[in-house]
């Protein structure tokens, strides 16, 4: 018996050596270990081998199977490890044959771009500039120009990711307030979408991610007034519908006065829901005129100029458009959410 | 926080006001109101009992039974509460009463039996008549009401809270306190605000000795000391109050500097003299290995930003932040000395959140307190303890030391100025009338206003004429200002060249080519790094990342997407995706933050790609972008070396426009695919955006249409391996330039029996400028086709 253990043993592995191919491995392993294999049929027959001898003989087929099993791993990785040098080391692929075209399916735009391109568009015709900048910004653009010195209180409420290298994820969009009025003489009309960070644990509806686009204004004389009118028509060409507004202070370091903007609730057209937790107002945005600081900052004499702007989160416009429950989704990578989104484009 | 309108009534005469319409317009003109809420407590049955006596329960250990006096009547209750004892004043529910049980729900007192014993109502907590959520015991009183009085006769129980977000008002120091609102209430109410102090009667006694070594920090210290203290329960007036405003009643003394807090906004602090060594109060920062333990028990190391009371030997207190252990007032206390200061904002702010500790103190000493607020507390601190303890005796002078010069804020402004920032014709009258209400000094010459700040809200809150905007405009009411659009200059057309790409690409391959548009984070997990055999060195890293495992921003577009491939590929569908975004590259000052696109085609259910479907696929759709961005046509060329583990060594092209190298296509590298364990084959097109919008714009000009029909002529050559397309396709054009006009690969054929070799074939676009080509003339073309290819290429041609 030991030495019919033997024996298989060394004909398995002289030909587990010549084995070059997965397939013939397969077939290896079926041979050997397989149902009806050549070991397996050794360790079904242990019942015949006398008793005194059984432990001693046990052990040399389990001992052998062992092994076998290891070293056809062993082989399947070598294989596979072959395979892969071959493929990177192949001479004979040609990438000047002709391309492929790709068979039809239906391709989606991200729903925060929905909304922006829709916002885009809006206030292009309104004659204002699309502007893009940065996501990493020093500490002057997101806060000391701002006129957020390092002992406000505003800093307390957003909490900010700082790099080692002493900038910091921006906090919100307005740090291209200074930069397109560094950029681009008055008057100045202009808005810039982008993402924005705050320091924040992310749940269904918070998130340390996400979107929105600040609009600025600066020219001669721009009163509260015409605030409000912009706001409102670029909200109802946004929602396509009437939109009630109402203003009610509040407190950003970046403009003076500063406020709040909310719009009628339009689940329940101001009666009062939860959607609006029963105020008839759901808030929106936060807007104001630009502080004189930031204008200063911005390099020009707030004595001659003058400006609003506004900050609006445009995740925050899909998840209402859209009804979105959970806000890690925009970003979470998961196709079944945005396939969902079949509107937009060609802007 | 919390504003109790019983509170407010203090202050301002709220008869005949409708609240529901007050707290929308305090919405729209002060601050957000979160929550109206109505207590309204059943107050039938609710009476004053003093406990005469406690006896133990026969049949239960933690309960016992209390003999209380009713006045005229003594009843018997079971009370399982801990602060039981012969003595105190408390509240008792007699049968008929309606309780709130643990839950919340209510039922009606009856008499029972608990364990054996009889029990006619009870001796209840503020939670179970509703008062707040405590019900850590009964409530105690002290016993300025009598027993047996019926609570409905003593007080009224009902009450209106609001509930103000805290964020709405942290630009205003003044509304930290229900004086503070009841002031701006008054101004909207148009109604009188009733709000003095007299001065209390304090002693010329000179016991202590205090010093302020750190004036900076600490602009005023005021102290007194009161002796002949009895600390017990504080009346039920004032328990209400701090129950309504979710504070705990402690004892007198404590519940008395929360009632000063809450009303004027500034915090106090009650040290207990007899703890306070050699009658000695020191202001000062900390020392080097210096600590505290506050009165929460815990203990903190200091440091010397931090600013502490100290007496001649020991810190007493973390200055405007909490009191410590040491120094407490507790139910033995006789003697207090009583701190109403003012300290920098700034460095209790950092005070507070470096040892962890935000309390309702520092949370307003944050917000630059008027100085004036100090005063103002300590007397009315003085007048409720004469009241409430009239044998208690000040018992020094009133300590005030103070580094404040009193800057008055004086703002020059015109009303035209107002009128315009507003975009409202609003009168001079109105304006002076606002200004007046909200306690600003005016001094009017014609057009022209000379307006001076109260104290109280020019530490930080109005110091330039845009915010005096802000105060007419919210109390005229925003409301009342109608939208007008701005009168514009028109502006040249103004498009980026970097959105008008993005859009081009977003267009050709969400609605063209069937790609689902994805985002991701700017944030790169390090195991998935780990795992692609990137270094995390060289990358711009966080100070503060939410989780270790996302501690860099991204360098490059793949990871995440590869991420998102493994996220997807079990749904055992095509995946297409693609995403635009900014990736970081270190560098001195701002980081460079280029505009990239990545475009991912994975299949999962693909075997293998010997063939490289998806690399031409991927090619197809590189080709079909650039023939929308106007930038000229795109080259591929292989064998450029990138720096990138997930590059495919044979399976990869650069892709050049302009002669620039603007991106590349790659199969997925396969020792990667193993490494993350996908599973699909993988093909990927990165583009670098910036680079591509920066360069010139090419437009293809028109081409005059062909006069001559032309003949189309398909030849198949059988050719090695290792000669490309294109050199067949060159070789191709060479053999009759003049008459060529286009070339195509239809058709790539390889089998087993070719070995090294495969099949090209080519359909020829031949055309004469100025006749119809003859069929002669094409055989003869051809067979100067069969032999250039043979000589050229060592190819030959079928058939």
């Amino acid at each position: 018996m030991l030495d019919k253990i033997k024996e298989i043993r060394k004909k398995a592995l002289t030909e587990l050596e010549k084995i070059n191919s997965l397939e013939i491995l397969r077939d290896f392993e079926v041979k050997f270990l397989g149902k009806k294999g050549e070991i397996t049929i050794l360790l079904k027959g242990m019942g015949q081998v006398p008793r005194e001898n059984r432990k001693k003989v046990g052990q040399a087929v389990n001992g052998c199977k062992v092994e076998i099993q290891a070293k056809i791993k062993e082989k399947e990785e070598k294989i596979k490890e072959m395979i892969i040098e071959q493929d990177i080391n192949r001479k004979d692929f040609d990438i000047t044959l002709p391309s492929q075209p790709l068979p039809h399916k239906k391709g989606t735009i991200h729903p925060v771009v929905i909304i922006q391109n829709k916002v885009e568009a809006a206030f292009e015709q309104l004659g204002f500039k699309v502007l893009d900048y940065f996501e990493v910004e020093d500490d002057w653009h997101n806060f000391e120009g701002l006129n957020i010195p390092e002992e406000h209180p505003a800093r307390d409420m957003q909490d900010t990711f700082w790099l080692k290298d002493g900038n910091l994820l921006r906090t919100h969009t307005s740090p291209g307030q200074l930069r397109a009025m560094h950029n681009y003489n008055p008057p100045l009309r202009a808005i810039f979408p982008g993402k924005v960070f705050r320091y924040e644990k992310t749940d269904a509806s918070h998130e340390h991610t996400f979107h929105q686009v600040e609009g600025l204004m600066i020219d001669k004389n721009l009163s509260v007034a015409n605030l409000i009118g912009i706001m409102k028509i670029f909200l109802e060409a946004i929602f396509e519908r009437k939109v009630d507004v109402r203003l009610r202070p509040g407190f950003f370091p970046f403009v003076e006065p500063g406020f709040e903007l909310d719009i009628k609730c339009m689940n329940c057209g101001g009666n009062g829901c939860r959607v609006c937790k029963y105020s008839g107002w759901v808030e929106l945005l936060p807007c104001g005129l630009v502080h004189p600081n930031v204008i200063r900052a911005g390099g020009l004499d707030p004595d001659i100029w003058n400006g609003w702007a506004f900050g609006l989160g445009l995740t925050r416009l899909a998840m209402m458009k859209y009804k979105i429950s959970h806000i890690t989704h925009f970003l979470g990578g998961d196709l079944r959410f945005y396939r969902q989104f079949t509107e937009g484009g060609l802007k | 926080m919390k504003i109790s309108m019983n509170w407010i009534g203090k202050y301002v005469d709220l008869n005949g006001v409708d609240l529901d319409e007050l707290s929308n317009r305090f919405t729209l003109s002060v601050a957000e109101i979160d929550e109206v809420i109505k207590i309204n407590p059943k107050s039938n049955h609710l009476y004053i009992a003093r406990v005469d006596e406690v006896k133990p329960h026969p049949n239960a250990d933690k309960l016992r039974i209390a003999i209380c006096n009713m006045g005229n009547r003594s009843q018997e209750v079971v009370c399982g509460a801990p602060n039981l004892k012969p003595g105190i004043y408390s509240v008792l529910a007699d049968t008929g009463a309606v309780v709130k049980d643990p839950k919340g729900e209510e039922f009606t007192l009856k008499e029972t039996k608990i364990r054996d014993v009889k029990s006619s109502g009870m001796l209840v907590s503020p939670s179970e008549i509703g008062l707040s959520h405590d019900h850590g015991g009964i409530i105690e009183l002290d016993n300025s009401l009598a027993a047996g009085t019926p609570l409905s006769e003593a007080v009224s129980l009902q009450d209106t809270i609001w509930d103000i977000d805290n964020k709405s008002l942290t630009h205003r120091p003044d509304l930290w306190g229900h004086v503070g609102i009841a002031r701006e209430i008054a101004s909207l109410l148009h109604r009188n605000f009733n709000y003095n102090l007299t001065k209390p009667d304090f002693s010329t006694e000179e016991p202590l000795q205090i010093k302020v070594e750190a004036p900076v920090l600490c602009p005023r210290y005021t102290a007194v000391k009161i002796s002949k203290i009895k600390i017990k329960p504080s009346p039920l007036w004032l328990q209400l109050l701090l129950f309504h405003t979710d504070q705990r009643p402690v004892n007198n003394i404590v519940d008395f500097t929360n009632f000063v807090m809450f009303s004027t906004g500034n915090p106090l602090h009650a040290f207990d003299i007899n703890h306070i060594k050699d009658n000695k109060i020191i202001i000062r920062r900390a020392r080097p290995r210096e600590t505290i333990t506050t009165l929460d028990g815990e203990k903190h190391a200091l440091i010397g930003d931090d600013l502490v009371i100290a007496d001649n030997q020991r810190t007493i207190a973390l200055a405007g932040v909490m009191g410590g252990q040491n120094s407490e007032v507790v139910e033995s206390t006789s003697e207090i000395v009583l701190e109403s200061a003012s300290f920098k904002a700034g460095s209790i702010r950092k005070t507070a959140s470096r040892h962890g500790i935000r309390t309702e103190s520092s949370a307003r000493f944050e917000k630059s307190l008027d100085p004036d607020f100090a005063r103002q507390a300590a007397w009315m601190f003085c007048d409720i303890v004469d009241k409430y303890l009239p044998d208690s005796e000040i018992s020094s002078k009133w300590y005030d030391l103070s580094a404040v010069i009193d800057q008055k804020v004086v703002i020059p402004i015109s009303c035209d100025f107002i009128r315009q920032k507003l975009g409202n014709s609003i009168s001079n009258h109105k304006i002076v009338k606002i200004l007046k209400s909200l306690d600003f000094k005016i001094e009017e010459d014609k057009e022209q206003l000379k307006v001076t700040v109260p104290s109280y809200r020019a530490t930080k809150d109005i110091l330039i004429p845009e915010d005096l905007v802000e105060e007419i405009g919210r109390i005229f009411g925003y409301d009342n200002i109608k939208p007008q659009l701005p009168a514009v200059k028109m502006n040249k057309p103004f498009y980026l060249p970097i959105k008008k790409v993005q859009n081009l690409i977003r267009n050709e391959l969400s609605i063209g080519l069937g790609f689902n548009e994805i985002m991701t984070y700017s944030f790169v997990k390090q195991d998935l790094l780990t795992e692609i055999g990137e270094n995390i060195q060289d990358r711009l890293a966080l100070v503060n990342p939410i989780s270790k495992e996302e501690p860099v921003l991204r360098k490059n577009i793949v990871p995440n997407l590869l991420e998102a491939v493994l996220k997807n590929e079990r749904n055992q569908e095509t995946i297409r995706i693609y995403e635009l975004g900014r990736v970081f590259k270190p560098e001195k000052g701002l980081p460079r933050q280029p505009q990239m696109a990545g475009i991912v085609i994975a299949d999962p259910e693909l075997e293998s790609d010997e063939e490289g479907t998806l690399f031409f696929q991927m090619k197809f759709v590189l080709e079909n972008l650039f023939s929308r961005l106007e930038r000229g046509s795109v080259e591929f060329i292989a064998n450029k070396h990138f720096d990138h583990p997930w590059i495919h060594p044979a399976k990869s092209a650069a892709v050049i426009v302009q002669d620039k190298t603007v991106g590349y296509l790659t199969s997925l590298n396969p020792y990667i695919s193993k490494n993350l364990q996908i599973k699909s084959k993988v093909t990927l097109g990165i583009l670098d955006l910036d680079l591509i919008s920066s360069l010139e714009k090419k437009i293809e000009l028109f081409q005059p249409l062909p006069k001559y029909p032309g003949i189309s002529h398909d030849v198949s050559i059988i050719i090695d391996n290792k000669i490309s397309r294109e050199e067949v396709e060159k070789v191709l054009w060479q053999v009759e330039p003049q008459l060529t006009r286009q070339i195509e690969c239809f058709d790539v054929y390889t089998s087993k029996e070719l070995k090294n070799k495969r099949s090209l074939s080519f359909r020829i676009l031949f055309q004469h400028p100025e006749k119809t080509l003859k069929q002669k003339k094409i055989k003869k073309i051809h067979k100067k086709i069969v032999k250039t290819v043979k000589e050229k290429t060592g190819g030959t041609i079928l058939s």
